[in-house]
């Protein structure tokens, strides 16, 4: 529409694998640097449409989480000082999914270039495992041993010290 | 459909499990699967855990037993802030083993305007001092010791901090290395390499090659000074070996030690320091 007077888009569409579509505001879907690109393309093109921009690997589910999550961090964006209230809500954020929506949350934050969200969703991963058994962490990310006695025994031998 | 850590990219398993605090976390993960276990082994992964301030054995105060020097005092005497890791781009990897990574530590070249200065590169200077820690080396110049520097002396002494993995400790360590280069030709390219795996240092100065084992120390008896605290290590000289280009492999005591192509010269000019990929 011509009606805008800068060619400066305020909402894009945000379609999910399973072909949902969420209206994301500009300064939410900033906290993306890959919509903030595709936002940034299309202001360079001076197109004043709306943008529909396809997220081929994330789920409606998992594009609600990153979204909650941007819509947050976009609240706070120009404000310093609550930075201690931000990590809190970070924190409560990431304690109520299990492992297999953390994992995929990962992954989501790594394909939008959400940096601070991959940052905070790794660094939990690896405090949450950091106190687990070896078997713990396989039972958690459902991973099968493929090693066989011997092996798993000659791992340990070189590695003495780390095993007492 | 539940996504499991299987799924995961590499990177993002690298990137996990670089935050991991302890390095004794990561070592039983290997335990894991083999995937995890060839991911974990990979230089790439020790570089990105090193990256982590946090991760650093010196930040970590609990790991010091009792009734030992801290590490923290050891390096003050060197005069060497602990927050140097974030210029992390003054610290040059110079090779890998295994778990373990040396690097450089060039930020005290910054300072130094003219190349006389450069301990490499001061022939009269008969002591070469280099740091390693987690595994990074720091080349200053040792004046105080009550060693006479003698012209003809064909040894030069690297003075080295090690950073055991078996016992979190740093061991001080004087190694003497053969110095039977003609000086002229290299002027320029005087530098080591070395890989300290499990408490073996493999250390390279130009084409001669010292290895020891800090564990299984000899005192030096032909010293006054007192060094009753650190140990004094003579390099066993190694036939020169004719290595192909790229990986390059040592034996030592039953010790397969591979040193990956990469190369450090200390120039002059710390601008025109250059070093080879590390191959991965």
């Amino acid at each position: 529409m011509a009606s805008s007077s800068s060619s400066s888009l305020s909402r894009v569409v945000v379609k999910s694998s399973d072909n949902n579509l969420f209206v994301v505001n500009k300064k939410v879907a900033s906290q993306s640097q890959l919509l903030k690109q595709c936002i940034d393309n299309m202001e360079e093109k001076g197109t004043n449409d709306v943008i529909l921009i396809p997220l081929s690997n994330v789920t409606s589910n998992i594009l609600t989480l990153v979204l909650e999550y941007c819509e947050k961090h976009a609240d706070f964006a120009d404000d310093d000082n609550n930075n201690q209230e931000l990590k809190q809500w970070d924190h409560e954020f990431l304690k109520k999914f299990d492992y297999a929506t953390l994992n995929s949350l990962t992954m989501a934050a790594d394909y939008m270039v959400t940096k601070s969200l991959l940052n905070l969703c790794c660094q939990f991963i690896a405090d949450s495992i950091k106190d687990l058994t070896v078997q713990q962490i396989r039972q958690i990310f459902d991973i099968k041993n493929d090693f066989t006695p011997q092996e798993e025994a000659d791992i340990k031998n070189e590695n003495a010290w780390a095993f007492r | 459909s539940s996504t499991t850590i299987n799924d995961l990219f590499d990177e993002l398993l690298i990137e996990i499990f670089a935050r991991l605090g302890s390095y004794e976390i990561v070592i039983r993960s290997k335990l894991v699967s083999k995937h995890l276990l060839s991911l974990l082994s990979n230089p790439k992964f020790v570089i990105e855990y090193l990256k982590h301030k946090s991760n650093l054995p010196l930040h970590k105060k609990e790991q010091q037993p009792h009734g030992q020097i801290p590490s923290r005092k050891v390096f003050s005497c060197f005069n060497l802030s602990l927050n140097f890791l974030p210029c992390w781009s003054w610290f040059e990897v110079v090779t890998t083993y295994k778990d373990l990574v040396l690097c450089l530590d060039l930020s005290k070249e910054k300072d130094h305007d003219n190349h006389h200065q450069d301990p490499y590169l001061n022939e009269r200077e008969g002591n070469i001092d280099c740091r390693l820690r987690v595994v990074v080396a720091h080349p200053i110049p040792r004046r105080t010791t009550g060693r006479s520097v003698d012209d003809h002396d064909p040894y030069k002494i690297l003075n080295l901090m090690v950073y055991c993995s078996e016992n979190s400790l740093w061991k001080k360590i004087h190694l003497r290395v053969p110095l039977s280069i003609p000086k002229r030709n290299h002027v320029e390219s005087l530098g080591f390499k070395g890989v300290l795996c499990k408490g073996m240092v493999c250390i390279r100065l130009i084409a001669h090659y010292g290895m020891f084992n800090p564990f299984d120390v000899t005192p030096n008896t032909n010293t006054n000074t007192n060094i009753s605290d650190e140990d004094e290590l003579e390099a066993r000289k190694m036939r020169p070996p004719c290595f192909p280009h790229g990986r390059k492999n040592l034996e030592c005591d039953e010790r397969l030690i591979s040193i990956y192509n990469s190369y450090i010269v200390i120039p002059p000019n710390p601008a025109r320091n250059r070093h080879g990929a590390v191959n991965v």
